[in-house]
């Protein structure tokens, strides 16, 4: 199984940490890299920018993407990110305070994995966290890019 | 037209009334249509060929309603006309387009000798707003949403690091005693952001227009909360062959909202006993939802349906203070009507008044 690093993308700081325990708790032993707004997020995902001197190659198991982010919101990074034959195939979980049903329509129209909403209550945060990693990094197998 | 020319020259005076009485249909401002006693469309006037986008002459000969109507408006005429009606009476209802549900009309079907004279009258404004009014729900909605969201995520933080606190075990009974009130405090403000989001799109959401179930509903939102209660003792009693017109999501949270109180104001009784009974009146669905808990006093029977006013706390029962609030606005939005009977200590009886699916009435 490979361990490439789960990419989150949240400006909240708390969250951040919260979801950082809630993997540790959830016993998903994996990096966690923390982003905090949309264009940072492209810029590590394609490599340029602050991030010009990374692999492109190595892609994150998963993205974890808060919708409401400063600069670029979590929709357009949706969009470069399916938009691009690099990151077509990346698993992306929504992560969002929002339940609105347009909110839920939209972004699965724009090709989101799943949408889940964040609960207040951190033991049903815990139990999400797990369920995200059970699904995304164990029981389904990432599809291996043809530069590998 | 051809044949009563010579026919008014002949008599004279006596067929001028039946010409004047034509002219007067004809030039109506409300839509007209005579049909005959098994429902074929004989005249049509200018207005209702005007509403249905339609030549009147072609609205001329057959059962036209079977095609201008949606299927509930068009099983409503057919069934009212099959019957044998009884002059003088006049039958309102709400019909709408075949293709096009926003238009909307009410009718009227009354019994003439050997036959009925169908009427449509644009609908009430309701459904376009005036422009103003829009933008203010628009800018409402976002800061519901806007609340919403930027609320909930300070509340996390505040659930997620006292649970993390609850771990450590430098804590003392006291000290976790605290918490757990932390914690409470934190489900009652995400539980009140909940009903003000849902307060707020049961005020502005488009409704759909479908036919409703409320059998169906009543034994869904029924076994909903017997999952959430399993240890409680139950009889929930739904009536079935009832039917709304209305909007399903809206009006299931509208029977959730009255069953979760009943069930939650019956906890000092040996058991829940709820019975949902139903009527159907014209074109009015009535449904009464009794219930045996406490009950309260009808001087504050007003008071129950503003935001935010409870007469009861917290420990006996009592939520976020939205729950009727939100049920009236779904009431009201369907055109219906809430209220409620009861005697302290004996139960209370919620009535809702909603539109009747078409057609069920006969």
């Amino acid at each position: 199984m490979d361990h490439s690093d789960i990419l989150l993308i949240e400006d909240n700081p708390d969250d951040a940490e919260l979801t950082r325990i809630a993997f540790a708790q959830a016993g998903i032993d994996r990096n966690l890299v923390v982003l905090r707004d949309g264009a940072e997020a492209l810029d590590y995902l394609f490599a340029r920018g602050v991030h010009a001197g990374r692999d492109p190659a190595q892609l994150p198991a998963i993205v974890l993407l808060d919708l409401n982010l400063p600069k670029l919101d979590g929709r357009e990074v949706l969009q470069a990110i399916r938009g691009d034959a690099r990151t077509r195939a990346l698993p992306v979980v929504v992560l969002t305070t929002s339940d609105e049903p347009f909110d839920v329509e939209a972004t699965y129209a724009l090709g989101v994995n799943s949408y889940i909403r964040k609960p207040v209550d951190f033991e049903q945060f815990v139990g999400v966290v797990k369920q995200i990693g059970l699904y995304w990094l164990v029981l389904n197998e990432p599809r291996v890019a043809g530069g590998m | 037209m051809d044949n009563s020319t010579p026919a008014s020259a002949a008599s004279g005076r006596r067929d001028e009334v039946p010409s004047r009485y034509r002219d007067a249909f004809e030039r109506a401002a409300g839509g007209m249509a005579l049909l005959a006693a098994g429902g074929q469309w004989q005249a049509a006037n200018a207005a209702i060929a005007r509403m249905l986008g339609r030549d009147a002459a072609a609205l001329v000969g057959a059962q036209a309603h079977e095609v201008l109507f949606d299927p509930g408006t068009a099983e409503r005429i057919r069934a009212l006309t099959a019957a044998a009606g009884r002059e003088g009476t006049d039958v309102a209802f709400d019909a709408s387009d075949a293709h096009d549900p926003r238009r909307r009309w009410r009718a009227t079907v009354s019994a003439l000798p050997g036959g009925w004279l169908l009427q449509l009258r644009e609908a009430e404004a309701a459904p376009s707003l005036p422009a103003r009014d829009e933008a203010e729900h628009r800018e409402q909605d976002l800061l519901a949403f806007g609340l919403s969201h930027d609320l909930r995520a300070p509340l996390r933080s505040i659930a997620g690091f006292a649970a993390r606190l609850d771990e450590s075990a430098s804590l003392d009974d006291e000290g976790r005693a605290d918490l757990a009130r932390i914690h409470a405090a934190a489900a009652r403000a995400e539980a009140l952001i909940d009903a003000l989001l849902e307060l707020s799109r049961a005020a502005h959401q488009p409704l759909r227009d479908e036919i409703v179930d409320i059998g169906l509903l009543g034994d869904w939102v029924a076994s909903e909360l017997r999952d959430a209660d399993p240890a409680r003792e139950a009889v929930v009693l739904v009536p079935e062959g009832l039917y709304a017109r209305g909007d399903e999501h809206w009006i299931k949270s509208l029977l959730h909202k009255l069953l979760d109180n009943a069930w939650k104001f019956s906890a000092d009784r040996e058991r829940v006993e709820i019975r949902i009974e139903g009527e159907v009146d014209g074109d009015r669905l009535r449904l009464a939802v009794h219930d045996h808990g406490c009950g309260f006093d009808m001087r504050y029977a007003d008071k129950l349906f503003l935001p935010f006013q409870r007469l009861h706390g917290a420990d006996q029962g009592g939520g976020s203070g939205l729950g009727l609030a939100i049920a009236t606005r779904i009431a009201e939005r369907h055109g219906g009507r809430l209220w409620a009977s009861s005697r302290p200590g004996e139960g209370s009886t919620f009535h809702i008044e909603l539109p009747a699916a078409g057609g069920d009435a006969a």
